[in-house]
């Protein structure tokens, strides 16, 4: 997972199925689960943080020039990649160093959490920057809720068939 | 110096999340004026064969849905002609012709959506001209090349487009605010006129890309604002912006003519 043509396999298969596959027009629902996220959960944590804002940044850009959404992902995937660390630490407590984890000899259970908190990170200021005013405060909330809710099932649902094939 | 490069050497995390961050929300402000944004027509070059295989793929599985739809929009349309012809109303509107399409893509969870038809240049669309389906208005088109077009959807926040009340004649500015796709709002009304729940809105035709007449949808609430003169009213659609398969660009006899003529008046 953490070598870079693994990355870059999912990066590809990740966004192609996202723009091609997960359209939320094609399958009549008005969200779509945004898996794309799950390239920030698989970025390697040894990576220097600044590496990591690069590479967030770029993929966002990528998403937002497929969806011609402007820039919302952008600014979503910068966001999730800043608070990276600081959700890391709460997702995987018990370890000292994070240079030292090992996602992989960790939990099952931690890697959902440190999955979801990425989610709702991710597509809260996703939406926020969406609505970009907080006259649509309620319809946010409603929006980031569902729209949360189908992603951590696909991710949850990916990552399961990941580990199964380990 | 020193200390000041040291900082900087410190703290080039979050100096650089500041400077990307910046950058993105540029990015946002740019994307709000559709017009001088070129990756639309970049977006659909590229990506527009991949979208119109993956139509062609699905079309297979739904020929029946295209089918039903087909058979609901001759229904629809047969019964508009019946009731229409017994009226003068097609008497003052400008005749137009209509250039079929189907849409290969539709965008409808973001604030500035974008819809891609699978025909372009060489079947007669061209950039500006309107899109209707049997049911109403579906948007602008935006950029053309030979085999496609990329077509601005009415839910576009920065699409507005002049409509008016069937019965009374009082014109109004139709905009999408970002809600429900079902949600628009027409602007601009003034209150001296007489609105119901449940009137119909169609388009005022006071330019060069909708005749008028073309139904749009029906009041569903009306807003009195306490400062304001003119109504707010939301409209329901007729047309399911969700649900798009064939539509039709609007071929208006005289379009350069007219948009001359607007030109001149403005």
């Amino acid at each position: 997972m953490n070598k870079p043509i693994g990355l870059l396999v999912w990066f590809l298969a990740l966004v192609f199925a996202q723009v091609f596959m997960l359209d939320p027009v094609m399958l009549g629902i008005p969200y779509s689960p945004l898996i794309y996220v799950l390239l920030f959960v698989f970025l390697p944590h040894q990576w220097e943080a600044w590496v990591v804002l690069l590479v967030g940044f770029f993929i966002g850009v990528v998403v937002d020039l497929l969806f011609l959404s402007g820039g919302i992902h952008t600014v979503a995937s910068l966001i999730a990649c800043f608070t990276r660390p600081l959700l890391m630490r709460t997702a995987y407590r018990d370890t000292i160093s994070l240079r030292d984890l090992k996602i992989e000899n960790e939990s099952f259970g931690s890697l959902c959490l440190y999955t979801l908190l990425i989610v709702l990170v991710h597509h809260l200021f996703l939406f926020a920057a969406m609505t970009g005013s907080w006259s649509k405060f309620v319809w946010l909330l409603s929006a980031w809720g569902a729209n949360s809710i189908l992603t951590i099932m696909a991710c949850f649902l990916l990552l399961v068939l990941t580990q199964k094939r380990k | 110096m020193q200390k000041l490069l040291n900082s900087i050497l410190r703290n080039r995390t979050l100096l650089l999340f500041i400077l990307l961050l910046a950058l993105s929300l540029r990015f946002i402000a740019l994307n709000q004026n559709y017009q001088r944004s070129n990756l639309l027509a970049i977006n659909n070059a590229t990506l527009a064969p991949f979208f119109e295989a993956r139509h062609q793929f699905f079309s297979y599985f739904r020929r029946d849905q295209h089918n039903q739809q087909l058979l609901e929009d001759n229904q629809y349309l047969l019964e508009k002609l019946i009731n229409e012809q017994s009226k003068a109303l097609l008497l003052d509107s400008i005749p137009f012709e209509v250039i079929p399409a189907q849409v290969i893509r539709n965008s409808i969870q973001f604030n500035y959506n974008h819809i891609t038809l699978n025909a372009g240049n060489k079947s007669g669309i061209h950039k500006e001209m309107g899109i209707i389906s049997a049911k109403g208005v579906v948007g602008i088109v935006h950029s053309t090349n030979e085999e496609t077009s990329s077509v601005i959807s009415l839910l576009n926040k920065s699409l507005r487009i002049n409509a008016k009340l069937k019965k009374s004649n009082h014109f109004g500015s139709l905009h999408w605010s970002g809600n429900a796709p079902k949600d628009i709002i027409l602007y601009d009304v003034p209150l001296a006129a007489t609105v119901q729940v449940g009137d119909t809105i169609v388009t005022g035709g006071m330019s060069a890309i909708f005749p008028q007449h073309i139904d749009l949808g029906i009041i569903n609430e009306i807003i009195v604002p306490t400062n304001d003169n003119y109504y707010q009213l939301h409209i329901s659609l007729f047309q399911d912006m969700t649900n798009l398969d064939y539509v039709y660009g609007v071929v208006i006899p005289k379009a350069e003519l007219i948009k001359e003529m607007i030109i001149d008046n403005e």
